[in-house]
């Protein structure tokens, strides 16, 4: 069995690691011909990740099966926290360890765990509503209304986007038009709104931070809401969060 | 006792968390019992409120239940109905252990000997008249509902998982297995440290899943077959099982041979008990038909007034309590569950 990846920089596997660690302590990735993708949920099963990284991204990439490792996100990260940006990253698998070089001449090995991996599916949603706005805006939205609240609502018809959110010291509302620097795409098929957690959408939004320039947030009324953030040289992670329980 | 199937069985560790939003068939006799047995003073007296009434069975009932609302299970306790007649020797098995530990405490006491007391003080752990009423009236404040089982309150427990109304029973004994429950849910709290009863030692105690198909495949066996190692090693219904037979030879008899009537080294002992009516009591049990499962919202007043007015309870400590749980609930989010097609 035939398996290395490599990457040109470090930024990927960090994006990648710190978008994981949000939902769980331990991640078992599947590679096969056409690339990596780890897909897994938070233990409260409120929130999944869907990570596609495709091969075409990597620098050099091998695999000539499908293959499946555990690793511990935390141990990992730290591995990968050893690289400067620009470092070049290969993983490779031999005798139960994943073999990590970093740069010209540095190399871990990590013990695997066993992965415990069940097939995790994917929510079936039709999705009424679609907006895209730059990662950046979308952090500060999220910082807007953290500090009145613990959840966001978006409320998005064929003109604009609402996020407001309410708590015992008061309210708070955004509003965003279609526009270049504000929202560059809308599509509405029906007005909905939706409210979702802080606690989920904050850590993953700073996680992926500014390895992705943009996101599109797709929802549908009192329905999950999937971000897909497009990293550059990866491809996609696509992030669901179930709705808030209204009271 | 219960069955005692360790060394058999595939277990995998979970987080409680793992169950939100998920029904849950608890044992409501084996978790009573439970924090009957531990909630004492270090002397093994249990807590009480003014009348002398024991309340240890109502503080468990209502901390652990907040915990499960705040992760947003959804727990339905199943009470013991009639015993099956078979179960009468294990039943005076039982009652003989307290008589005799009754004892043991009352020497405990004249000696001053305060983890002998707590020791044998919880041997003679037994449920009173009252209790059950009171933890069913406390649940009912809760909005939890309870089901009345006719028989085996853990036979009726492994229906719901089997009827799909019940994702999982909730057990510290193996008996559901046997029932057939879809999985079985042991230490069914938070993780934690556990002092060992009797023992100064603690565990790491954590929830833990039995899938049952999982296990019958594991072992390459059917659920009869269970059924029959059951038999072999003892069941609440033979509590004394096979002459020296354990888990592991009972599970390669059977494995060679079939079935209990096929296995040649037992037969002697097999024609003194009443293995197919044993069969029976788990194969084809009497369960309460239930068609609905249906939850109320907590009325947090009325279990404050209940709780600190009749029993005499900390009215801040309950508040408190319950403020957390009125978060919790506020701020929740659905499971995704419900969205996988």
């Amino acid at each position: 069995m035939v398996f290395s990846a490599k990457t040109s920089g470090s930024d990927e596997w960090k994006a990648i690691l710190s978008a994981i660690s949000t939902l769980v302590e331990e991640a078992t990735f599947e590679a096969t011909a056409e690339g990596i993708s780890f897909r897994g949920m938070d233990p409260s099963h409120v929130a999944l990740i869907d990570i596609s990284w495709p091969n075409s991204a990597f620098e050099k990439y091998e695999c000539d099966g499908d293959i499946k490792f555990g690793v511990r996100i935390d141990e990992f990260s730290k591995l990968i926290k050893r690289s400067d940006k620009t470092e070049a990253i290969e993983i490779s698998l031999s005798d139960n360890m994943l073999l990590i070089s970093i740069g010209k001449n540095k190399q871990y090995k990590m013990r695997l765990i066993e992965s415990s991996a069940t097939d995790t599916p994917l929510p079936k949603i039709p999705y009424d509503t679609r907006i895209s706005l730059a990662t950046g805006l979308f952090d500060k939205i999220l910082g807007d209304v953290q500090v009145v609240s613990d959840y966001l609502t978006i409320k998005t018809n064929a003109t604009k986007s609402e996020f407001s959110g309410k708590g015992d010291s008061g309210e708070v509302l955004i509003s965003l038009q279609k526009q270049q620097d504000e929202l560059s795409e809308i599509s509405v098929k029906e007005e909905s709104i939706g409210t979702y957690s802080l606690e989920y959408l904050n850590p993953i939004v700073k996680a992926v931070g500014t390895a992705s320039g943009s996101i599109v947030c797709e929802y549908s009324s009192a329905k999950p809401l999937r971000i897909e953030f497009k990293v550059a040289n990866m491809g996609r992670i696509h992030f669901y969060l179930a709705p808030r329980v209204e009271s | 006792m219960g069955l005692d199937l360790k060394g058999l069985l595939t277990k995998e560790k979970t987080r409680l968390e793992a169950f939100s939003s998920k029904v849950i068939a608890v044992d409501a006799y084996n978790t009573i019992y439970q924090f009957l047995a531990i909630i004492r003073g270090p002397d093994g007296t249990s807590l009480s409120d003014s009348h002398g009434r024991i309340t240890s069975h109502l503080s468990g009932l209502f901390y652990r239940n907040i915990n499960f609302l705040s992760l947003g299970i959804k727990p339905v306790y199943v009470f013991d109905g009639k015993s099956p007649s078979l179960k009468s020797a294990e039943i005076a098995r039982r009652k003989q252990i307290k008589k005799d530990a009754t004892v043991k405490y009352e020497r405990a006491v004249a000696e001053r000997n305060l983890e002998d007391m707590r020791k044998f003080a919880q041997q003679t752990t037994s449920m009173q008249d009252g209790m059950v009423d009171d933890a069913k009236h406390l649940l009912g404040l809760f909005g939890i509902p309870y089901i009345q089982a006719p028989s085996e309150g853990e036979a009726t427990a492994a229906h719901l998982t089997k009827t799909g109304l019940a994702y999982a029973a909730a057990s510290q004994d193996y008996d559901s297995l046997l029932f057939g429950t879809k999985r079985l849910v042991r230490n069914f709290t938070n993780s934690g440290r556990r002092k060992i009863p009797n023992r100064n030692t603690y565990i790491e105690i954590e929830p833990e899943i039995i899938d049952t198909q999982k296990m019958l495949d594991d072992l390459g066996i059917t659920k009869e077959q269970l059924v029959d190692i059951g038999i072999l090693i003892g069941t609440d219904f033979n509590p004394d099982g096979f002459d020296r037979i354990g888990p592991k030879t009972a599970l390669k008899m059977i494995k060679e041979h079939g079935k209990l009537e096929e296995v040649p080294q037992i037969q002697e002992e097999l024609v003194q008990i009443n293995y197919n009516e044993i069969r029976n009591i788990f194969l084809n049990p009497n369960v309460a038909d239930v068609s609905e499962i249906k939850f109320d919202a907590v009325n947090y007043s009325e279990i404050v007034r209940y709780l600190s007015e009749e029993r005499s309870f900390s009215k801040e400590r309950l508040e408190s309590s319950l403020s957390r749980l009125h978060k919790s609930t506020e701020r929740r989010s659905h499971s995704l569950e419900q969205w996988f097609a």
